[in-house]
């Protein structure tokens, strides 16, 4: 049966690329299992429920789940409503279905796994319904400031599991999580990660509030990414209430997220530096951050771009002679670029100390991880090319695959990315137009959104759902629009949260020193897996 | 960072050196959102250390949420010294840090 009879009973819509499916079957793994195997949807991005307490329809949870055929590029949304039971509780031919499953239970409730993630493990109820009241948990309320000074506190139950650091902590954001590695002869046989010591439950927070105020605090969740997470938010947003930017600001957007992607990189390379004890390489990669840091604070006043992106256009406008001091910086950030790869793509001593095991093309796709790492493993896959959003299309630059899945790999898909993002910016920089910075006056603009969402509802589409690629891999968006509140829910698909599951299955097998400079490599972001 | 920031200032103040390990170390820096699930282990640090122990909080990021969110660092363990900023740059930790250190010297 051809794919567009095999769907054809079950179409809804197809809006931007992505066909939404209602399929009305009894059977609904043998269904999803059918699109596997047969007509090659073996990529899954994203499983999330929506609750619908106060639309009053017959089932309250909505769930949507968002796979993708990697080799045709098209994408399908599955929607089935659900009461509390979950209908694809057996499916497991997609290994990073665990988490997303377990985090559904643990926001919402829904399912038949029931172990938290996010959340404490005596947590009383599930924080992400419409009518979830906290109650004081009583535990947590006793220990107090005397008595830790009495020390009557006993922490047995946390002093008996072994712990691992497994990177430098930044301050930039908040690496803490807990890795339990069971090894035998130095080389790991079981590895299980613990998340959620730094969740906030902002995705609760965005759908109460106004898209201008999310601007401000959504870059929170990929800090050393910069402001890519917001160009994402602003961007679907433009798209859903139909404002339009002009060249100048998308440009402007273009640059300040292909800095980002440099500074995400340079992050992780010297965390490896520092790891290897190679000072002088570490040196180097200090110098361009920090200069770079220095460059982003003449636009925005702050280092890390906080603030810098609001719907309709950018807060600041770039300050005269910046885009001289970007090329300046530029040329002095490549020839040190270029010599490092120099020195690291010949040295043998260096390459043996660092490739360790080879990843799997096919564990890397089932597993679900984007970005750098999924290129590393020889599938060529960029948003930025696949997909291209804003001007990527009509760029000129190529996106670096890896041949062995190796660590080594990984490194080198870095530095030359770094020498990419470089050569995007020079070709931007010379195409800036003249143009509004903003289409509304900032001061206007947090009545003008309030007045749209409420004056045009009916006319506003139900969901919007959009993408880019981060400097992790990529970054999805899913915002389902809601009657009584500016959205129903807000979730965003990061790529550390798949990236930190799908090493629990790479690393078997890995010795405990390979892992770390794997891990440090991957870059974890621990902000975008707790949220 | 703490690396990279100890390599940067380490010929300028003898007294200031960087450590990961709970008992030979002065201080311990606190930063970020504090959460419910991670009080128990702030907690469990700061009994470990050896006692005088200072204590730098980072910012004074508070939480949104109700659920998640834990009271005050003030109220759960003492703290000596706050530097604002999110997250503040090198220079003003270093600031701070001398700050601490002739809090100490005039108590001695």
């Amino acid at each position: 049966m051809e794919f567009s009879q095999f769907i054809n009973t079950h179409f809804e819509k197809e809006v931007d690329g992505y066909i939404f499916l209602k399929p009305q079957v009894e059977d609904l793994n043998a269904f999803i299992a059918d699109l596997n195997y047969v007509y090659g949807f073996n990529y899954l991005l994203e499983l999330f429920a929506v609750d619908l307490l106060n639309q009053g329809k017959e089932n309250r949870f909505e769930i949507y789940l968002h796979i993708r055929n990697l080799a045709k590029n098209t994408d399908i949304i599955l929607k089935f409503m659900s009461d509390g039971e979950l209908l694809i509780d057996d499916l497991d031919i997609w290994e990073n279905i665990d988490w997303a499953k377990r985090e559904m239970y643990d926001l919402h409730g829904i399912g038949k796994i029931k172990s938290r993630i996010l959340t404490t493990r005596n947590f009383n109820g599930h924080p992400f319904l419409k009518d979830f009241i906290f109650v004081e948990d009583e535990v947590q309320s006793i220990i107090g400031i005397d008595d830790v000074r009495n020390k009557t506190v006993i922490y047995s139950e946390h002093i008996k599991e072994d712990w691992y650091e497994i990177k430098p902590f930044e301050f930039s954001d908040d690496h803490f999580f807990k890795a339990l590695i069971d090894n035998y002869d130095d080389h790991i046989s079981k590895i299980h990660f613990e998340v959620g010591y730094t969740h906030q439950g902002l995705e609760k927070i965005f759908e109460t509030m106004n898209p201008v105020q999310t601007c401000t605090l959504i870059d929170q969740i990929s800090p050393q990414s910069l402001n890519q997470a917001s160009m994402l938010f602003c961007k679907a947003v433009e798209h859903l209430i139909g404002v339009t930017v002009s060249d100048r600001v998308v440009i402007i957007r273009m640059i300040m997220a292909e800095f980002g992607r440099i500074n995400s990189h340079l992050y992780s390379l010297t965390n490896l530096f520092n790891l290897l004890n190679v000072d002088s390489f570490m040196a180097e990669t200090i110098q361009i951050k920090d200069r770079l840091h220095i460059l982003l604070k003449r636009v925005s006043g702050s280092r890390f771009l906080k603030n810098y992106n609001v719907i309709g256009g950018v807060r600041f406008d770039i300050p005269l002679g910046w885009s001289s001091d970007c090329i300046d910086f530029i040329t002095k950030a490549s020839k040190i670029i270029n010599n490092l790869i120099k020195k690291l793509a010949g040295n043998l001593f260096f390459k043996e100390l660092i490739e360790g095991k080879s990843l799997d093309s096919k564990l890397s796709i089932y597993n679900g991880v984007t970005g750098p790492l999924l290129r590393s493993s020889g599938i060529n896959y960029d948003i930025r090319k696949v997909k291209p959003y804003y001007f990527y299309s009509e760029l000129d630059f190529e996106a670096i695959v890896g041949v062995n899945g190796q660590s080594y790999d990984l490194l080198m898909i870095k530095l030359h990315e770094i020498n990419q993002s470089m050569r995007i910016i020079l070709q931007l920089l010379d195409n800036i137009p003249q143009g509004k910075i903003h289409s509304q006056p900032i001061d206007r603009l947090f009545d003008y959104v309030n007045e749209v969402f409420q004056t045009q509802k009916d006319s506003l589409r139900s969901d919007v759902i959009d993408s880019i690629e981060s400097s992790n891999g990529e970054m999805g968006l899913y915002l389902v629009v809601g009657q009584d509140s500016f959205f129903e829910r807000v979730k965003i698909k990061t790529p550390s949260f798949v990236n930190l599951q799908a090493s629990q299955n790479i690393f078997k097998g890995h010795d405990i020193d390979s892992f770390n400079i794997y891990s440090s490599l991957i870059n974890y972001q621990i902000s975008e897996v707790d949220r | 960072m703490i690396y990279h920031f100890h390599n940067h200032f380490k010929k300028k103040n003898y007294l200031i050196e960087f450590n990961s390990e709970l008992d030979t170390s002065d201080v311990l820096f606190v930063h970020g959102k504090l959460n419910r699930k991670f009080d128990p282990y702030l907690l469990e640090l700061y009994g470990i250390m050896r006692k005088p122990c200072y204590v730098i909080q980072l910012g004074s990021a508070v939480g949104l949420n109700d659920y998640c969110r834990s009271s005050v660092l003030g109220d759960k363990i003492p703290v000596d010294l706050i530097i604002p900023g999110n997250p503040p740059s090198p220079i003003e930790i270093y600031q701070g840090l001398e700050m601490l250190i002739a809090k100490i010297m005039k108590v001695l």
